[in-house]
């Protein structure tokens, strides 16, 4: 179970684009790539300031009308996924950028659970060159000179 | 977690070796002194347009020479530039010249069809084929490479040389080369993205066939400028498989094919040259797919389903440069109006569409 003073930030060879409320999260290295709209792309929006667990939950929180427990679930859990998925890290001490808790706008958005959605048809779309097998096995070998 | 696509599946990404980059280089480039030593007179020398920088070819080997420069013959430019280029590439000709490149390479009796590899401090990339082997270098902007040019050599290192190396070398230069087709018709380009078998280059193909300006079907280098977008040409060269080919009859006389090689390859410089542009602004953006149709038909794109659809093709560049082509690509969505084109049977309504989307393109936004 994750603590709610984890702090989290953005993993390297991880790049994201948030756009008209959906987030879209590329993985450079094993080319799975995500999908997460609306709380789940309000809480990956919120990473840039390297927070906590619990000051996500605060933040949506304190945008959508959800019970605080409620929230702290499904944020763990979808947090959970992101560490497992290797698209978030926890943060060494000292790397927030800090920031001041929301305010509550003054009407809540409605709430619902975050989903984070996975795609696993990247060997597809990257038919640039020709197909190419595993290099895990390979070796060197000397030329002839 | 929702997951989609094959269960189970693992990507095919772009992983990479790695080698020993500055030594490897060092041996290319005496290899590549050696040969033009040798071979003063096999030397052939010309300069092209890439990404919109002067790039100088210097090739010691004349069928070499002749045949690796068809794929860039229509971003050749037609006399020495007055400004240094900025990127040198220097090539020979190991069966011509007998230089052999004398450097540790992956290992040759597995059937790759191609290897990527990266110096440690990622200054270096290599890229090894079946008959060539090219390396960059990041910082003296040059690549150096080789080829064992015959009858074998692959339609892929025939029709797309230097992949790796051009890929990054651009990408250094944030005009990011993404996975794309683009046409353009009066000025106005518009970019098909998708997934490999959407339908890209049957569209390129088909709006080069209607008279459109054609850039490429697979490989677009795109560049922010001051007012959108520009396109980039990179290869002018096709590779089509039988079922393309039929839909292109037109082309079936200029198809090569080498060896085992599922596909053909067409220069397309020898069908139309006339229709090949070098850069063209972006205007649109269309994401073709297959449809149970007989005609072609459009409709709007929202901005989500664009970025979802266009960003994961674009990572054609190595670890951590995907960044900037995401953020690029971020751009492009938000900026430029996209649209679903979904494919019917009858080809030629592709390029009436996409005259429509040209014309719904260039309307001011309601």
């Amino acid at each position: 179970m994750l603590e709610p003073q984890t702090r989290l930030q953005i993993a390297k060879n991880v790049a994201a684009k948030v756009i008209d409320g959906e987030a879209v999260v590329l993985n450079l290295v094993n080319g799975m790539y995500y999908s997460t709209d609306g709380v789940g792309a309000d809480a990956w929006g919120l990473l840039d300031r390297v927070p906590t667990i619990a000051e996500i939950v605060d933040a949506i929180v304190a945008r959508y009308a959800v019970p605080h427990a409620e929230a702290r679930a499904d944020l763990e859990a979808l947090v959970g996924e992101l560490l497992q998925e290797n698209l978030v890290v926890v943060a060494p001490v000292g790397n927030s950028t800090g920031a001041d808790p929301e305010e509550s706008p003054p009407h809540k958005a409605r709430y619902q659970r975050p989903v984070l959605n996975s795609y696993r048809d990247m060997g597809d779309l990257l038919a640039v060159d020709p197909p190419m097998p595993d290099l895990e096995d390979l070796s060197w070998k000397e030329s002839d000179s | 977690m929702n997951e989609h696509g094959r269960s189970g599946a693992r990507p095919v990404v772009d992983r990479h070796a790695t080698f020993e980059g500055h030594g490897t280089f060092g041996v290319m480039v005496s290899a590549f002194e050696r040969a033009l030593v040798r071979h003063p007179r096999g030397l052939r020398e010309s300069f092209y347009t890439f990404g919109g920088r002067t790039v100088r070819l210097r090739v010691v080997g004349e069928d070499m020479a002749a045949q690796i420069v068809r794929p860039f013959a229509h971003l050749r430019l037609t006399s020495a530039p007055d400004a240094a280029a900025e990127l040198t590439i220097d090539l020979w000709d190991e069966q011509a010249t007998g230089i052999r490149r004398q450097v540790t390479s992956f290992d040759s009796d597995r059937p790759w069809p191609s290897v990527v590899a990266l110096s440690a401090d990622e200054r270096y990339v290599a890229q090894q084929q079946s008959q060539t082997l090219t390396c960059l270098d990041r910082v003296a902007q040059r690549v150096v490479g080789c080829a064992v040019w015959n009858e074998h050599i692959s339609v892929y290192e025939r029709g797309k040389p230097m992949t790796r190396p051009l890929v990054v070398w651009h990408n250094d230069r944030d005009v990011q080369i993404v996975h794309a087709g683009l046409v353009a018709q009066g000025g106005a380009g518009v970019l098909f993205a998708g997934r490999s078998g959407a339908g890209k280059s049957t569209c390129a193909l088909a709006c080069l066939a209607a008279g459109f300006d054609y850039v490429s079907e697979d490989y677009v280098a795109v560049e922010t400028a001051a007012d959108g977008f520009l396109g980039h040409s990179v290869y002018s060269s096709v590779f089509l498989d039988r079922e393309h080919l039929g839909r292109f009859p037109h082309l079936v006389r200029h198809a090569i094919t080498a060896g085992a090689s599922e596909k053909s390859l067409v220069l397309l410089g020898d069908v139309d040259p006339r229709r090949l542009a070098r850069i063209v602004p972006i205007r649109a953006v269309a994401f073709p797919r297959v449809a149970n149709l007989s005609a072609s038909r459009i409709r709007p794109a929202s901005r989500r389903e664009a970025l979802l659809t266009l960003a994961p093709g674009s990572l054609l560049a190595l670890p951590n440069t995907g960044v900037g082509a995401l953020d690029l690509l971020g751009r492009l969505v938000e900026r430029l109006p996209s649209y679903w084109l979904e494919l019917g049977r009858d080809l030629k309504t592709i390029p009436e569409r996409v005259s429509e989307i040209i014309a719904d393109a260039s309307l001011p936004p309601a």
